[in-house]
């Protein structure tokens, strides 16, 4: 039984339910007694939200982790909550298809790819777990279960209920099982990367690589790190960019040529095959493996030159700072490492930058800076219906302690 | 109460000619582009701002009058429908684009603004906009908000909920909220993703920001006949079983397609069943599947095989798909066209019960179907002037949905619940499943002014819509008697 | 038909609709067979003038056929609010167009229109206008009259018009002022051979109509398309019997009148024995097309009104019937911006012939204005009785136009060339605007650009 502390907070109990009925159930004893419940999958996000007073129930996801059914025919699955993305995906590629859901940590569950909408690089084609949502079951804080959606790629019956779970964080219902839309993988893969020393070289090959007609996976912009020292490297230099291509065998040669051409005289490599799904591993957990504050955070993609200027900036006071996004649609994370103060300066600046940054939450960080500020940030309209749902649904509050982010 | 004094104030902030209160003038809006479903208004305001829009919000529900929005009217669902005792809600004057924003990749439009409209702003640019229900050229994107409207290409694309960045939206009460923004990532529940496609019930959308698209390197677009729908079928499950995910997968069958060579001359090879594929993406990738999926089809059976080699010809193939619903106007005095799903290994066995249904009920009835996402639309001809006959089209309707629940499927794949399918919810979703829903509508609209009756059965004589007269399930089966 | 479930009275009891009133009688009623085609899609809505104008449903062709459907069905009556709405209709046929049922809506707005101007009496000052205009238009002699005074005072009135000094006048009257033809006393005198020989083989006979405005105001283009025809190898009849095709008054709902001019057209092109009737107006020749159904339940008529109306075609479509062009197109180095005229391009659906015959000519460079398939606002004797929507519509036409900076705007269609005149000088242009039988005669003469 994993027992686990949230903040330093250790929960009073955790159950391991096996069973939705026992989830269910589980929920409905909570909230008679007026405790709070915690829902834990891998565990890997618990960080994530507000330092909660206590928690009652941690409720681990753990025995329900069953890929429930797979039509492989019909191109969808359905999975428990607490299933490995990993492993679902292992099941899946039997018929050779798979869940293009990506997670920086090897524990991730279904469950909490959903609850936290969490993405990765091939989020650029594939979006976000929310997209790939066709049907969701539900266990509600009073004891009921119940499903929306269905089990078919097309419905619009009803209200689509596992999107308003989407990006809730446990704090409306638990996920008990969902139900996803798959595709076939993919014949082949390659990636180039290519160096920059100037942010403005590296915005210029972004912005022909975007208008092209190449359909990419996945296009990251990385910073280099501080420890990166190669034959006279500046600190903080040079900066990636990361082009992801799926295609048949025979086609990605030409995706490859046609990139090259528009990355002009940028210096280009090409992450072999073998080593490729290492490099995207190393690529997605650096952020994690390294230390400091980790923010999400979103901008419109054509002011990418801006935000790496502000990037730039804050190197003057941290000793590292590293931003890892989606560079075509305008969402990352970015690490810095310094002491508290500076940090909550740092995510000051970035949420009163209103003009370039938007939606900036706070991820990780340590004890004392979830004290001095919140880490979901202003939510303005959309928190006070996020409120309003919540009391509908959770009058008494007890899903997710307080942690948010409503 | 709707009275002197709500048109009066209302007059004030919108305008004399925006407040419709002749009966004559009513009359034109008591239906969408379901004509079945109908109910004349008491009051029609046509705002020309999303501000009118609020003042129009707030002075209904000061006054505890319910109210429907409605876009260019082109619904298969009745959502339009207006309500008894309620107020028309017409957006068709929010119509301007405000922002084309294509270093950014999106657009923002008021929701007047036609889905086809969006593709002709962008479209100079080498851009579109993705989601393309047969009725783009009328259909506003408000509308395609309220519906989650796919269209032919939603099998790759996907559907509104996949395009829409951000939207604001007037809440019951008149309060405007911004969700969304535009930049990716809000933290918190998907409200956006909540609101679409609930059908006009949670608020009313006063600006859309969608996302555009680059157009594919390449299109390749083919169509086969076969002499059964079967085949036609197989050819599809083949095609998925590779691994190739068409941009477009549809089927027609023959009364269908009678109808739309008389209506718009497409000009497709005599068959029992025609099959559309199309493909897009950069040009190797297209050229090697396309091959493939060429040798599928003539492996399958198919007596013709045209490959569209310009774009005259392709227009011509999706001109023929998308008259289809139209086109049958031709050949019957009405028809009831149905919108349900089925997985879609589940299709053929679906289409074979539909065929012994149509030869029971002695209505004919034409398929036609996104055969990629099992989403089948079959036209059912009937004539309202022959006694009991626009009732029967209804239950044949509603017989095709029980098919499809029971085969794992779905009530709706795009044209929404509406007034028309209300009554059918409790077959896919048990009472906690709706129960839950309506308190998430009760969040949002606490007095329940905002659309109500579609959607979710009311507490009538068993979900019974408003509309024309229909028997009572009882009466037909002929255990009792209205009185 | 069950009844709409009446909706609850409101203290204002608006919502009681008529429903013992049925708002047609007669003969010459709108077809409910016709009607029926209609399954209510809206497709139609985008390319009406008057949605793209008010975005009002009872102003859209969906609208409309709904409202026929009622005032048939007993649930409306031909109150002013019914008749405002079809006199609103330009009848531009684009929802003929866009519509996939097939819904014939030229025959449903004319017998609407028909039935308007039988059973509904117009407020007077209304009532003079129309009968002025259908007791001048349709008669060339008296047109004559009325058109002299405007050879010499015609720019001084459209000056003192657009000054504004004019206002007190009723808009109507300022519309007809903006919108008058300038002619010349040449024009207004000249006469069109009746007989014209063709020029080598011959390889059709063909008659021309001579039209009213155009043969008044546009006397030019008459001569031009009996000059082409020629050149390409007809033998070209103008009998002087001829009159009035009956379009704008067809068009209008006079169709007793519009039957009385079919009748003794129908009879002159019967006697000059062609092969084919030529037409240079795109509203005539919708209309003669339309003489067959004009004469429908008439057992005296019938048969010949159609086979006139089979022979009828826009000289657009006789040449490109007649093959390979005989005479040599010499080079006119122009911007030229094509405009759709409505009877032409929906009721007639004639869109490539103009097009291939005026790209067929060396040196033009040829442009289509963005929203083709809506109405500039002629639209027959709509620019003359509603006045506001007409000139809107006129305006965007204009703005659409200019865009493409035309040397020639060319148009198959007289009405059009006034409407797109005016909205042109009300933009500061002076376009040079002229049929596209001018341009395709220059070319041949070798007369080059002018």
């Amino acid at each position: 039984m994993v027992t686990e502390s949230i903040d330093g907070i250790l929960p009073r109990e955790t159950i391991e339910p096996a069973s939705a009925e026992d989830v269910a159930a589980t929920l409905a004893s909570a909230a008679q007694r007026r405790v709070s419940v915690v829902i834990r999958g891998g565990g890997t996000k618990m960080g994530w939200g507000r330092t909660p007073a206590s928690v009652g129930v941690l409720l681990s996801t753990k025995r329900l982790n069953a890929l429930v059914a797979h039509e492989h025919a019909d191109l969808t699955a359905t999975v428990q909550a607490g299933a490995r993305l990993d492993d679902v995906n292992r099941a899946l590629a039997r018929h050779g298809q798979w869940l293009p859901i990506e997670s920086a940590f090897e524990e991730s569950t279904i469950g909490g790819a959903i609850a936290t909408n969490d993405s990765g690089p091939l989020r650029h084609r594939y979006g976000t777990p929310r997209d790939l949502l066709i049907g969701i079951r539900l266990a509600l804080a009073d004891g009921r279960l119940i499903k929306a959606g269905g089990n078919v790629v097309k419905n619009v019956a009803g209200y689509d209920i596992g999107k308003l779970i989407s990006g809730s964080h446990g704090s409306l219902a638990a996920i008990v099982s969902a139900t996803f839309k798959l595709l076939p993988l993919p014949g082949a893969s390659a990636t180039l990367m290519a160096k920059f020393q100037r942010t403005d070289a590296l915005v210029d090959a972004l912005a022909a690589i975007i208008g092209s007609q190449l359909e990419a996976s996945a296009i990251e912009v990385r910073t280099g790190a501080s420890e990166e020292k190669s034959g006279g490297a500046v600190f903080g230099r040079p900066y990636r960019l990361l082009l992801k291509f799926e295609s048949t065998p025979g086609a990605l040669d030409a995706h490859l040529q046609k990139a090259r051409a528009l990355l002009g005289d940028a210096s280009c490599e090409v992450v072999s095959s073998q080593s490729e799904s290492d490099f995207w591993r190393e690529h997605t957990r650096a952020p994690w493996i390294s230390s400091g504050m980790i923010v999400k955070l979103a901008w419109l993609p054509a002011s990418l030159d801006t935000v790496l200027a502000h990037v730039d900036d804050l190197r003057a006071s941290a000793n590292d700072v590293e931003l890892i996004g989606r560079a075509a649609i305008g969402s990352g994370l970015l690490r810095v490492d310094a002491n508290s103060r500076i940090q909550r300066n740092i995510v000051e600046r970035l949420r009163s930058r209103t003009d370039v940054f938007r939606h900036v939450v706070v991820l990780r960080a340590d004890a004392q800076l979830k004290q001095q500020l919140d880490v979901w940030g202003p939510l303005g309209g959309a928190g006070a219906l996020g409120s309003a749902v919540k009391h509908a649904l959770d009058p008494v509050g007890i899903l997710n302690a307080g942690r948010g982010p409503v | 109460m709707i009275d002197d004094q709500l048109i009066g104030e209302l007059r004030h902030r919108c305008g004399n000619d925006a407040v419709l209160t002749e009966p004559l003038e009513l009359l034109t809006y008591e239906c969408d582009g379901l004509p079945h479903l109908r109910q004349t208004p008491p009051l029609v305001v046509l705002p020309s701002s999303a501000e009118q829009v609020q003042d129009v919000v707030r002075l209904c529900h000061r006054h505890d009058v319910p109210f429907v929005a409605r876009g260019h009217g082109s619904g298969l669902s009745g959502g339009a429908m207006p309500i008894p005792g309620g107020v028309v809600i017409g957006l068709a004057r929010l119509n301007r684009v405000l922002d084309v924003d294509i270093p950014n990749r999106r657009v923002t439009v008021e929701p007047g603004v036609t889905n086809l409209e969006i593709t002709r702003q962008v479209a100079p640019y080498g851009f579109y906009y993705a989601p393309d229900p047969s009725s783009q050229q009328v259909c506003s994107i408000g509308g395609n908000v309220a519906e989650n409207s796919g269209g032919a290409h939603c099998l790759k694309y996907g559907f509104t909920v996949h395009h829409v960045l951000g939207v604001e939206v007037v809440l019951s009460n008149g309060d405007m909220m911004h969700l969304d923004s535009a930049i990716a990532d809000a933290p918190g529940p998907d409200l956006v993703g909540l609101l679409i496609g609930s059908e006009g019930t949670l608020g009313i959308v006063t600006k859309v920001t969608v996302r555009i698209l680059r157009r594919a390197e390449a299109v390749q677009t083919l169509l086969a006949a076969y002499d059964n729908i079967p085949s036609a079928g197989a050819a599809v499950s083949e095609i998925i079983a590779a691994g190739i995910i068409p941009a477009a997968v549809e089927i027609m069958d023959g009364v269908s397609l009678i109808a739309v060579e008389a209506a718009v001359h497409p000009n497709f090879p005599p068959a029992e069943a025609i099959l559309i594929v199309e493909l897009d993406g950069p040009v190797a990738e297209v050229r090697e599947q396309f091959a493939q999926v060429e040798a599928i089809c003539h492996r399958a059976g198919a007596t013709t095989v045209e490959v569209a080699k310009t774009e005259e010809h392709r227009a011509r193939i999706w001109k023929g798909r998308k008259g289809a619903f139209a086109s049958m106007g031709r050949v019957t005095p009405n028809y009831y066209v149905q919108d349900g799903v089925v997985p879609r290994t589940k299709l053929p066995e679906v289409l074979d019960r539909i065929r012994k249904l149509e030869a029971r009920c002695g209505l004919r009835i034409g398929n036609v179907f996104h055969a990629g996402d099992g989403n089948l639309h079959p036209l059912i001809c009937y004539d309202e002037k022959i006694a009991g006959q626009a009732d029967l089209a209804a239950a044949v309707g509603g017989e095709i949905l029980q098919y499809c629940i029971e085969a794992g499927g779905s009530l709706t794949g795009e044209h929404g619940i509406g007034a028309d399918k209300a009554e059918y919810m409790p077959k896919m979703f048990s009472d906690d499943d709706l129960d839950v829903m309506l308190t998430v509508r009760r969040a949002f609209d606490p007095k329940g002014l905002c659309n109500p009756g579609k959607v979710f059965p009311t507490p009538r004589l068993c979900g019974e819509v408003p509309g024309p007269y229909r028997a009572h399930p009882i009466e037909k089966a002929g255990l009792g008697e209205r009185f | 038909m069950n009844p709409t479930p009446e909706s609850p009275s409101t203290p204002l009891g608006a919502s009681r609709i008529a429903e013992s009133g049925r708002a047609f009688s007669g003969p010459d009623q709108p077809s409910m067979a016709l009607i029926d085609a209609c399954v209510h899609c809206g497709f139609c809505l985008p390319s009406c003038p008057t949605y793209v104008l008010w975005q009002e449903e009872m102003d859209t062709p969906r609208g409309r056929v709904y409202l026929m459907k009622a005032g048939l069905e007993g649930r409306a009556e031909m109150t002013p609010t019914f008749v405002s709405h079809f006199d609103a209709c330009l009848g531009c046929m684009a929802c003929v167009t866009a519509c996939p049922s097939g819904v014939q809506y030229g025959p449903l707005i004319e017998k609407t229109r028909a039935q308007i101007e039988r059973h509904y009496e117009r407020p007077f000052g209304e009532r003079m206008f129309r009968s002025m205009l259908f007791s001048v238009l349709p008669y060339p002699s008296r047109l004559r009259l009325a058109m002299a005074p405007l050879v010499i005072f015609g720019p001084i009135l459209r000056a003192l018009e657009r000054s504004g000094a004019l206002n007190v006048l009723p808009r109507r009257l300022r519309s007809l002022i903006a919108l008058a033809p300038q002619p010349t006393l040449n024009s207004l005198t000249a006469s069109t051979p009746e007989h014209t020989p063709a020029l080598g083989p011959p390889r059709m006979k063909a008659g021309i109509l001579t039209g009213c405005v155009q043969r008044l105001a546009f006397a030019g283009v008459n001569q031009a398309t009996i000059d082409v025809l020629a050149a390409e190898g007809c033998t070209v009849e103008a009998p002087s019997a001829q009159g009035c095709c009956g379009a704008l008054a067809l068009h209008a709902g006079n169709i007793d009148q519009a039957r009385e001019l079919a009748k003794r057209n129908i009879e002159v092109f019967e006697k000059a024995d062609v092969d084919r009737v030529v037409v240079n107006a795109a509203g005539c020749g919708s209309s003669m097309k339309e003489y067959g159904e004009l004469f429908h339940d008439d057992p005296a008529w019938a048969a010949r009104a159609r086979a006139f109306s089979e022979s009828v075609r826009d000289v657009s479509e006789v040449l490109m019937e007649l093959g390979e062009p005989r005479a040599t197109r010499h080079p006119i180095k122009a911007r030229v911006v094509y405009h759709d005229a409505c009877h032409l391009a929906h009721a007639q659906g004639v869109r490539a012939q103009p097009r291939a015959l005026l790209a067929a000519i060396p040196g033009i460079e040829l442009f289509s204005p963005a929203e083709a398939e809506i109405c500039c606002g002629s639209a027959g004797i709509y620019n003359l009785v509603q006045p506001e929507p007409a000139a809107q519509l006129g305006d965007r036409k204009a703005r659409n136009i200019a865009a493409l900076q035309p040397d020639f705007i060319a148009t198959g269609n007289p009405g059009c060339i006034l409407q797109i005149a005016a909205a042109g000088r009300r933009l500061g242009h002076d376009w040079k605007i002229v049929h596209p039988i001018e341009l395709i005669d220059r070319s041949i003469k070798g007369s080059g650009v002018i």
